[in-house]
């Protein structure tokens, strides 16, 4: 298929957009990325991923799919941190081919394809949790709109949607969520008598079966260990709840776009009653399906946006061809054209304004140089086989850059009575009584206590309660943004 | 009329499907042997071990501080083969369910050829029996079902082939293993009585109902058991933890094969029935499932074969679906046989009570968890509490709440009354058992454990921890 200059330039102006940022800083967003460099230096030295982990946890057994470390090996060797930079901004940046792919399958409408493709490229969600993060999703994200347009070109791409189907479920459990939108999509297709091809069929249901059964493999001894918890990766209940709090709707609104969640809706619904095309309803379902998922918690929040944006921008393609065509047959059919323009402003304004203010935000969250400066001064100084406490969030940060065992980090898989360690460890932050921290200190053997200006927001403090007994507790280090205590009693 | 060129090709094609089953058995009966030589899996081969010194014995001095012992035929066996071959009882231990479990692929696939007359279905149905998870323990592990499984494919055999006289009386046998294996005997009989209007074999069906009845007119009907809290579903699919069970492929394959059955609808009757039976016995005694593995396999077998049979529109799709299913068959014994050699005990359990017997008395009880029971009694040779053979048993619910309620609390002078009550002397733990009876450290009577000056800890060695009660009155107290 050919590709339009007009994609090309989207493509090389999101990728633009993303290398400005992601180069504002040496570091990386997440804390979860210093997982990941954790894991691609431990297969290029020892050759298999951080299974057995001495430092997480203090020592733990960790399962996932390490097929994503092994792909990104080989590039860090090479390239160094850049190749983990610019690999996930090129991948995620190429979604835009993929989406424009998939519109143009929508609609013909040759500016309703081009609107929604800009839209999918700058859906504020998606820019906040790809850039400048080592993300997996920088990769799942393309695939899982790539397969789905290979689901509805399957007679031509049958062998690559078969090959999806075995790497797909192998790089992440997100594949369920796949496999679960395309039962919808066989529901609704059935309910709404439209044709599906045998062909079609038989990929779907190759690919469901494959992922369950890929999925049983890996998990089955988080399923046995934790039960249903292990749908939640066994995120601690308050965080969980927490988290769901803090939800506001204009907010979550905006980070989806306001113009794809217009048109989108209104796309959606022309298809699905009226237009009856099978890749409508194979990105319907996939928007009915986070919907659901998102409102019984089931599903990670913002990459539930993030899925709900990108599909909305797409199937918005079929809203703006319908707005056009309205248009063309009114008396103000001269105003298409100024239309057409108003709509790139709008976009600008809703979409691209917003993602700019998202990569600011992102990048003004990324661990910073002078903490960075502690944690290497934790490294350089602690004594073998001490543990340090910090919250979840940093945990990752203590065991790739201090190299130090941690308490807690955001791997909740497989941890035991998770949501009492995550208790603990805020009360230690939170408490006043010095005996009730020493006494948790002392239960998870904490030698130092990390303590940044991110612990201080995520815990709402200005200071460690009982921090002032220096028969306990005495300063190691300190800079602008951090302070190291070491636990003596 | 086969001429003798064909039946000579018919004869070296079933000549090289009978070699390779029995190569194949062989091989992967032998894998867990192999890597535990000395050791055997689990707790129930080691109660074998210890009912086989003294087979005939009709009363056990150990298991739950003594009582009556039900004649089991399978420790019977086990001294019988060791004398006649002068080997040890671990050695035949170790030895025998092999054996068994080669010829038992051998007689199901003897089976199939006289009651199956596709030669594919006759030859794959084996192969996935052989590499199915129960077969894999059921004949590599000693356990009381090996022998009633082998005779009971051997006697249907010998029915199919109007052997009648040995086929009954190797039938007769079955409820001196068990009664279970003399109702799934008797059910199996029935069914054939009915089918193939074989009235010969009724008076053998009476014969079987008396000899099964014998204990329950001795000693009435076993106390209801109320123990364990595992869900069917983990105890059903080896690739969920099940210590025995289905691969879940197999599950998924034996679905279609179903279907495959089900399009000439009535016709297959009493198979629906066996299976509807079967899975009914299952959900009170799990080991069932040895049983209807046997169909399970077949069932698979014709699941392959209708995946096959469909008109595909993706022959790759198809293939792969196969190829897929094929390596998850395998994958399911892989990983079963891989966990079969990380069972428990190692050779720290069995240091440790080594260590137990040459410091308690003959006369010392020592309590632990139920699943250790068996280990107490056959390697320290001591009495216990608790073990997992709980048909007659004394008391046995009463003592499994005890214990429960042992293992809660925090009162010392509580937890004293429970160890007199049982005339407990030790207390031995190892860290598993510790993990199955409390979910985090210092938990009840753990955190006692480490303060109590009646209860002392006198062992702490790789994870074992042993416990002497100094408590008066615990001592030699007859229960």
């Amino acid at each position: 298929m050919k590709i339009k200059p007009s994609i090309l330039i989207i493509f090389l102006l999101i990728l633009i957009f993303r290398i400005f940022f992601i180069f504002q800083t040496p570091h990386f967003g997440d804390s979860e990325a210093y997982f990941t460099i954790r894991n691609i230096e431990n297969i290029i030295q020892h050759k298999i991923p951080l299974f057995n982990d001495e430092l997480s946890y203090s020592g733990r057994f960790q399962l996932f799919s390490p097929l994503f470390f092994y792909f990104l090996a080989p590039f860090y060797l090479v390239l160094g941190s850049i190749a983990l930079k610019l690999l996930p901004a090129l991948f995620i940046s190429s979604l835009v081919f993929v989406t424009y792919l998939i519109a143009s399958k929508i609609t013909k409408n040759k500016t309703g394809v081009f609107l929604a493709t800009l839209s999918s490229a700058f859906v504020p969600i998606l820019i906040f949790k790809t850039l400048n993060n080592i993300s997996i999703y920088s990769f799942l994200i393309p695939l899982i709109f790539y397969f789905i347009y290979c689901l509805i070109t399957i007679k031509r791409r049958l062998n690559q949607a078969v090959i999806i189907s075995f790497i797909l479920p192998l790089i992440h459990p997100i594949a369920l969520f796949l496999s679960l939108s395309l039962v919808i999509y066989l529901i609704l297709a059935k309910s709404e008598a439209l044709k599906v091809s045998k062909l079609k069929k038989e990929a779907i249901l190759f690919f469901i079966f494959v992922t369950l059964l890929v999925q049983f493999i890996i998990y089955k001894k988080a399923f046995l260990d934790i039960g249903i918890r292990v749908v939640w990766q066994n995120i601690p209940y308050s965080m969980l709840n927490n988290y769901f709090k803090e939800i506001n709707l204009i907010e979550a609104i905006l980070n989806i776009g306001a113009l794809p969640l217009i048109f989108g809706i209104y796309g959606m619904f022309y298809g699905l009653f009226k237009r009856k095309k099978n890749s409508i309803f194979l990105i319907s379902s996939l928007i009915i399906t986070t919907t659901a998922l998102l409102a019984f918690k089931f599903i990670n929040f913002n990459i539930g946006l993030v899925f709900l944006g990108i599909s909305l921008a797409i199937i918005s393609a079929l809203g703006y061809e319908r707005l056009f065509n309205h248009i063309k047959i009114t008396k103000i059919f001269y105003l298409e054209n100024p239309l057409k323009f108003i709509l790139v402003l709008l976009i600008i304004f809703t979409l691209i304004v917003p993602s700019f203010l998202a990569a600011q935000k992102s990048i003004k969250n990324t661990i910073t140089n002078e903490e960075v400066e502690a944690l290497e001064w934790l490294k350089l100084n602690a004594e073998n086989n001490t543990i340090t406490l910090s919250s979840p969030e940093e945990g990752h940060y203590v065991t790739q850059i201090a190299k130090q065992k941690n308490v807690i980090d955001t791997n909740f898989l497989f941890i035991k009575s998770i949501d009492e360690r995550y208790s603990d460890v805020a009360s230690i932050y939170t408490t006043i009584s010095e005996v009730k921290a020493l006494q948790l200190l002392n239960k998870y053997q904490v030698t130092y206590i990390y303590f940044s200006e991110r612990t201080k927001k995520i815990y709402n403090i200005t200071k460690l309660g009982y921090i002032e007994d220096k028969a306990c507790f005495r300063k190691s280090y300190e800079n602008e943004k951090t302070k190291i205590y070491k636990v003596y009693c | 009329m086969k001429t003798k060129k064909q039946k000579s090709i018919k004869y070296t094609v079933n000549l090289k499907a009978i070699i390779f089953l029995m190569v194949l058995a062989a091989i992967i009966l032998s894998i867990v042997p192999l890597v535990r030589p000395n050791i055997l899996i689990g707790s129930e081969p080691y109660y074998h071990l210890r009912l086989a010194e003294s087979p005939f014995a009709k009363y056990d001095e150990l298991s739950y501080s003594g009582r009556f012992r039900l004649f089991s035929a399978w420790p019977l066996v086990l001294f019988s083969i060791s004398k006649i071959f002068n080997t040890s009882l671990l050695f035949t231990s170790k030895i025998l369910p092999p054996i068994l479990g080669i010829f038992s692929a051998l007689i199901f696939y003897f089976i199939l050829r006289k009651t199956e007359p596709n030669p594919l279905i006759q030859f794959v149905a084996s192969f996935i029996l052989i590499i199915s998870p129960s077969f894999v323990y059921l004949f590599t592990i000693s356990n009381s079902h090996t022998m009633p499984v082998f005779i009971g494919l051997l006697s249907f055999l010998l029915i199919l082939n109007n052997r009648r006289i040995l086929a009954s009386l190797l039938i007769l046998t079955l409820p001196f293993f068990g009664a279970t294996h003399a109702l799934i005997a008797g059910i199996l009989l029935l069914i054939y009585v009915l089918k193939e209007k074989k009235l010969f074999y009724l008076p053998v069906l009476f014969l079987l109902i008396l000899v099964s009845l014998y204990p329950v007119l001795l000693l009435g009907f076993p106390e209801t058991v109320r123990i364990g809290n595992q869900s069917t579903l983990t105890q059903l699919i080896s690739d969920l933890g099940a210590s025995f069970g289905i691969s879940i492929f197999a599950l998924i394959l034996a679905g279609v094969g179903l279907l495959k059955l089900w399009e000439k609808k009535y016709k297959h009757i009493f198979f629906y029935v066996i299976l509807i039976l079967l899975i009914i016995i299952m959900f009170f005694q799990i080991k069932t499932i040895f049983y209807l593995n046997l169909f399970l396999a077949y069932l698979a077998t014709l699941g392959l074969v209708k995946l096959m049979e469909v008109k595909w529109e993706s022959e790759t799709i198809q293939h792969f679906l196969l190829l897929i299913l094929f390596l998850g068959l395998f994958f399911s014994t892989i990983s079963f046989t891989t966990t079969l050699t990380k069972i428990e005990p190692n050779e720290e359990i069995i240091e440790g009570l080594l260590y137990l017997k040459s410091i308690t008395k003959p006369t010392d009880t020592i309590l632990s968890h139920r699943s250790r029971g068996h280990w107490i009694t056959a390697i320290a040779k001591r009495k216990n509490v608790i073990d997992e053979n709980y048909i007659y048993a004394p008391d046995v619910n009463q003592r499994y709440a005890d214990l429960q309620k042992f293992y809660s609390l925090r009162d010392e002078k509580e937890a004293l009354k429970i160890l007199k009550k049982y005339s407990v002397t030790y207390i031995w733990l190892d860290k598993a058992a510790k993990n199955l009876i409390w979910d985090k450290p210092n938990q009840g009577i753990s955190f006692l454990l480490e303060f109590s000056d009646k209860i002392k800890k006198i062992y702490k060695h790789n994870n074992i921890e042993i416990w002497e009660i100094r408590a008066e009155n615990t001592q030699n107290n007859p229960k």
